[in-house]
């Protein structure tokens, strides 16, 4: 067993190689707060470390430059013939190299930014290289406009700042603004986008699935001469093996589960919010029902707002309903992606268990939150600019919005009103339910970038 | 306009920040040990040690007034992260700046690291170019070299104690191990 000693050390270790859990790292602090022994053998793990790192990053200076390295002349007492193909050699060598050179990206350029990482630890910036995660799920945004989620198990290689390949894992990516890129091969296909959210999927079996959330991309394979067009809620899927044939298939959006929350902007979520797949919607909004849990919709994206539009709470006025301020609308011309979060009771159910409960719980989107609608008139008033095409909202002579006053008399007990909060980050909704038998809504508004 | 006493004293504090520019990284390192952190405050550093160059006295401490804008350079890039890091709480950071020892023979660790981790076996080797030449992290190395991370903590863990041990005696005899 390693004794106090050994054991802060090895933890001190581990705090450089960024693999200390949460608890641990309390326990080292503490001991560094209050003993100057252990600041001291701190700083001697910390110098060793920068020894490390420094030498490491001298050591692939030194990888760099051999690749510049001239060949050496050769001696003069040769034959003249020999030295003239020698030289010519030399200098095809030094052409096909600075070519080389020139046609592929430095590594030194930033290609994208890391955004998000959950139990992933790649650096904050992206050079031209290969990726490997094998926890978790990272985020990042090409400087060419895209924003890519990637879940682990993945392999890749950013080749530049619209050009992905993606060896192993699930990728998903949204264009931030009309004129972004990005091209992804996976095996021998490349789906190129057109103005869009689309996922790809290349798993370990050699099956390579492409599926279109919203917007248009196009396929092309090395079999087929034409590209292929894929539309929103479509899905294509590749065989094993270079004979096997492309093919469209039905609609596969549970594929990326896991990336739905990143891909449409959001970080984090209490586990009672579940996410419906990205995608036109595959079931009316009336038909997602459930007592324990509330759902999250994301409408439309970068919706640009036409008139002065009403919210109920906003950054400069964080708590409803307790603020005593009206929050000052959000300016037409401001952009802004919409989330629609509901709580939809499956009515049979929830009286046989009694029907009255608290959900409570917060998200945490990608920017900041711009402002929140929650009241009915509110709600039917931003349908038509923040609502999506086809969904069918309507909630014909029923509430829809948050309760903002206690029932005192409901279902022979009280019933305490809802609340919503934006947090000190500016990016996370705390909200608080009690829920009955009535469908309760809130539209979030998020700045895109 | 600059006069000419300022663009000296400019000229004075870059060169002496290109000398001091190893031991500043590793100053850096010990309050916020990762790369990407490093360089960027290592830039700010610069561009803030420029913009004060005209105050700066050409007969005082370099080697202090350098290390004070990096220390304050890396508290406001722990502040900017503070909920999200996994390092340590911004206070503590600077407490533990306060007690950093004076150290005189880094540059001679480094240099020293070169003859001992040729020593290493070749998947050690590999192991510690991958952690700190590629700056990825363990997991990522063990699924590179195949193993378990585990393992691969322990091969970590072991090359470091042997190239401690080799640099110490290397650096104390004046002569590789």
């Amino acid at each position: 067993m390693a004794s106090p000693d050994q054991e802060f050390s090895q933890r001190l270790e581990r705090y450089f190689d960024g693999t200390l859990s949460a608890e641990e790292r309390a326990v080292v602090e503490q001991r560094l707060r209050t003993d100057p022994a252990a600041r001291q053998a701190y700083w001697e793990a910390a110098r060793w470390n920068a020894a490390l790192n420094a030498w490491g990053e001298q050591y692939a200076g030194r990888q760099e430059a051999k690749l510049e390295e001239f060949p050496a002349a050769p001696p003069r007492s040769v034959r003249r013939a020999w030295l003239v193909r020698t030289l010519a050699a030399a200098a095809a060598l030094v052409l096909c190299f600075f070519a080389f050179r020139a046609l592929r990206p430095s590594a030194e350029v930033v290609l994208a930014e890391v955004s998000f990482q959950r139990d992933a630890t790649l650096p904050r910036v992206l050079h031209a290289g290969v990726y490997t995660i094998s926890a978790g799920a990272i985020r990042f945004e090409t400087t060419a406009g895209a924003s890519v989620s990637v879940a682990a198990p993945a392999r890749f290689r950013l080749t530049a700042a619209d050009r992905i390949e993606l060896a192993s894992g699930r990728l998903t990516a949204r264009m931030t603004r009309p004129e972004a890129r990005l091209t992804v091969k996976v095996r021998d296909l490349e789906v190129t986008d057109l103005g869009t959210a689309f996922g790809v999927d290349a798993n370990a079996s050699g099956r390579a699935l492409v599926s279109v959330f919203d917007g248009l991309v196009a396929v092309k394979t090395s079999t087929t001469s034409d590209d292929l067009h894929l539309a929103g809620g479509e899905s294509l899927v590749r065989g094993r093996g270079a004979a096997s044939a492309i093919a469209k298939t039905s609609y596969d959006a549970v594929a990326f589960r896991e990336l739905w929350p990143l891909t449409a902007g959001i970080d984090e979520a209490t586990k009672l919010v579940e996410f419906l797949p990205p995608g036109p919607l595959l079931r009316p909004l009336r038909d997602y029902r459930a007592n324990d849990r509330v759902f999250l919709f994301p409408e439309r994206q970068g919706a640009v707002v036409q008139q002065p539009l009403a919210v109920d709470l906003a950054p400069d006025v964080r708590t409803w309903p307790d603020s005593p301020v009206s929050p000052y609308p959000i300016p037409r011309g401001e952009r802004a992606h919409s989330y629609l979060v509901f709580f939809q009771p499956d009515v049979a159910s929830n009286a046989n268990a009694g029907g009255l409960r608290r959900l409570a719980g917060e998200i945490t989107f990608q920017h900041r939150v711009l402002g929140v609608i929650c009241s009915d008139h509110g709600l039917d008033a931003s349908d038509s600019v923040l609502g999506i095409a086809g969904a069918d909202y309507s909630t014909p002579g029923q509430r829809r919005g948050l309760e903002e006053a206690d029932k005192e008399n409901y279902r022979g007990g009280g019933l305490p009103h809802d609340s919503i909060t934006i947090a000190p980050d500016g990016r996370t909704v705390r909200f608080d339910f009690h829920v009955s038998n009535e469908r309760e809504q809130m539209r979030v508004l998020v700045a895109p970038e | 306009m600059s006069s000419p006493s300022d663009s000296s004293r400019l000229e004075h504090v870059q060169e002496n920040f290109v000398r001091h520019i190893l031991p500043l990284r590793g100053f850096i390192y010990g309050l916020v040990p990762r790369r990407h952190l490093v360089d960027d405050i290592v830039q700010e550093t610069f561009v803030t040690a420029c913009q004060k160059a005209e105050s700066y006295q050409p007969d005082s401490n370099f080697r202090a007034w350098i290390f004070t804008i990096a220390r304050f350079k890396a508290l406001a890039a722990l502040k900017r992260d503070a909920g999200r890091s996994v390092l340590f709480e911004p206070d503590l950071v600077e407490l533990l700046a306060k007690d950093e020892p004076p150290d005189h023979g880094f540059q001679d660790r480094v240099a020293a690291l070169d003859t001992c981790i040729a020593k290493l076996a070749g998947a050690a080797r590999r192991a510690v170019v991958l952690r700190y030449s590629e700056n990825l992290g363990p997991t990522e190395i063990a699924q590179h070299m195949g193993w378990s991370v585990n393992a691969l903590n322990v091969a970590l863990s072991r090359a470091r104690v042997f190239l401690r041990r080799c640099v110490e005696e290397t650096t104390r005899a004046g002569k590789p191990c």
